[in-house]
């Protein structure tokens, strides 16, 4: 993907949660977005997304600038796969009329051409055996996973994952991560909020670090965790990684 | 066991009900003449199908009219959502037997008796449709934030976020109270007497003027409309025991 972003901001009443954000990537396969709690990653992921307007400034993904009446962010966001931390399945739908629905009713595939593609997905998440069961049956590492099938389903060209670890218990996080890992050995493109450091650092190719709206640093991940140039990405590493 | 302590816990309550209502009416030393009434079963047998007929008109109707209003509150033009909230607290504040008259002598009168019946059960369904209204909308607020963002990340449109997430959510939540309201309906559809439609109690009051059996008219009244009440009651407990598992 190639992702930029022009002058862009957005504030929720006083509080500017982005503040004029100017930033081209450049082409890169995986971005991770780092930094304090409240400091816009979150909302910038969501505003890529499509689901949250920006106040001013622009999104450019991959040579087209996005949008922003409904019919054309409507058609930005069924191309992508987000997947939420709270998983955000459909309560009402079994696992696998949560990933059946979207296929059939937004891609208008065949009802059989949907269910045989999401049993496939199942499968390949290891849960096969749960395609009948409701989310409130499922614990969080399989909702999660079932979140991820449901969003890789469609075929997106970009993946967009908001923080999807942190309702999780480590072993629940461990089974998600190898998920997303093996997401990105298959080349596929995603953008990753996330507080794991550690899986942040081996993930992603590019890390961002985002505090007060800003993007106050970027680069290649290995370098931004050796050597964070910024003084407030120093600490923030340093906090982070202290204990 | 524990079955049968139920059983019998409640064999126990229904007698002690029984021989307090039994004492009562020995007190009163009435003059029991089942007879007299038993011979106008007729009447009352046409009464309770009219009920019967008014409630099966009403039930659809009514929660079509909640359907409607309910949406309607949540339309994104202003005028709109306060219309329906208007009607909704006007139905709601003034007695079901004050708005009877109103619409009839408004729309009812001139219709030919055939209709009557079912203006009726419309009068009574604009009325009724107004709660279910708000038992919808309950329903339907209830429904996370997060799911809707959801449906919109998905790509759905705001019609089938409605179709697909809202609505069997919200018709879930809602059938409890809804179960609930099928019951006043059916019970409400009483007063449609006072428009002269032959209904389950006109039927026993015009009989009662001929026999002056109160007693023995009111009483299979009551039993008639618990027959169609009690099993909606029973139902509507199961269903709260159920949603209160899933949730």
């Amino acid at each position: 993907m190639h992702l930029s972003l022009d002058n862009l901001s957005k504030s929720f009443g006083e509080n500017r949660v982005i503040d004029g954000v100017t930033v081209d990537f450049g082409e890169l396969r995986s971005l991770a977005l780092i930094g304090p709690s409240g400091g816009g990653k979150s909302t910038l992921l969501r505003i890529i997304a499509g689901l949250e307007p920006a106040d001013s400034g622009s999104i450019t993904l991959d040579g087209h600038q996005l949008g922003t009446d409904e019919d054309s962010l409507r058609q930005h966001r069924l191309q992508l796969g987000v997947v939420f931390q709270a998983y955000n399945l459909f309560p009402h739908l079994t696992a696998l009329a949560n990933i059946t629905l979207p296929l059939e009713k937004v891609h208008g595939l065949a009802p059989d051409a949907a269910e045989q593609l999401a049993r496939e997905m199942l499968g390949r998440f290891a849960l096969a055996d749960h395609a009948h069961k409701k989310p409130a049956e499922l614990s969080g590492g399989q909702k999660q996973r079932v979140a991820i099938a449901r969003a890789i389903a469609i075929k997106p060209r970009l993946l967009l994952f908001d923080e999807p670890t942190s309702a999780l218990d480590p072993e629940m996080t461990a089974e998600v991560l190898d998920v997303i890992e093996e997401l990105k050995n298959e080349g596929r493109d995603f953008l990753l909020v996330t507080h794991e450091m550690g899986f942040a650092r081996h993930v992603a190719d590019h890390v961002a670090f985002l505090a007060k709206g800003r993007i106050i640093e970027h680069g290649p991940a290995k370098e931004l965790f050796a050597n964070p140039q910024s003084r407030e990405c120093r600490d923030f590493l340093a906090r982070i990684l202290r204990h | 066991m524990k079955t049968w302590t139920r059983i019998a816990s409640f064999l126990v309550a229904l007698a002690a009900l029984s021989g307090i209502c039994a004492g009562a009416f020995a007190l009163l030393d009435y003059q029991w003449q089942w007879r007299q009434a038993a011979s106008y079963w007729r009447v009352l047998w046409d009464g309770w199908l009219t009920t019967v007929g008014i409630s099966a008109l009403a039930l659809p109707l009514s929660c079509l009219v909640g359907l409607i209003f309910a949406t309607v509150r949540r339309s994104p033009w202003m005028p709109l959502r306060d219309m329906a909230r208007i009607y909704v607290e006007l139905t709601r504040g003034t007695p079901l037997l004050v708005q009877l008259f109103i619409y009839w002598y408004a729309f009812g009168q001139k219709l030919s008796t055939d209709y009557r019946l079912l203006a009726g059960a419309l009068i009574l369904s604009l009325f009724e449709g107004a709660y279910i209204s708000e038992i919808f909308r309950a329903g339907i607020e209830g429904i996370s934030a997060s799911q809707l963002e959801t449906a919109r990340a998905l790509g759905f449109t705001r019609g089938q976020t409605y179709r697909y997430v809202i609505f069997p959510q919200a018709l879930r939540q809602s059938l409890p109270p809804l179960a609930g309201q099928f019951a006043s309906i059916i019970k409400d559809s009483s007063l449609l007497s006072v428009l002269g439609i032959a209904e389950f109690s006109l039927a026993a009051s015009q009989v009662n003027a001929v026999t002056y059996t109160t007693f023995e008219l009111y009483l299979p009244i009551a039993f008639g409309y618990l027959i169609l009440t009690l099993p909606i009651s029973l139902w509507t407990q199961h269903l709260e025991k159920r949603s209160r598992f899933e949730t």
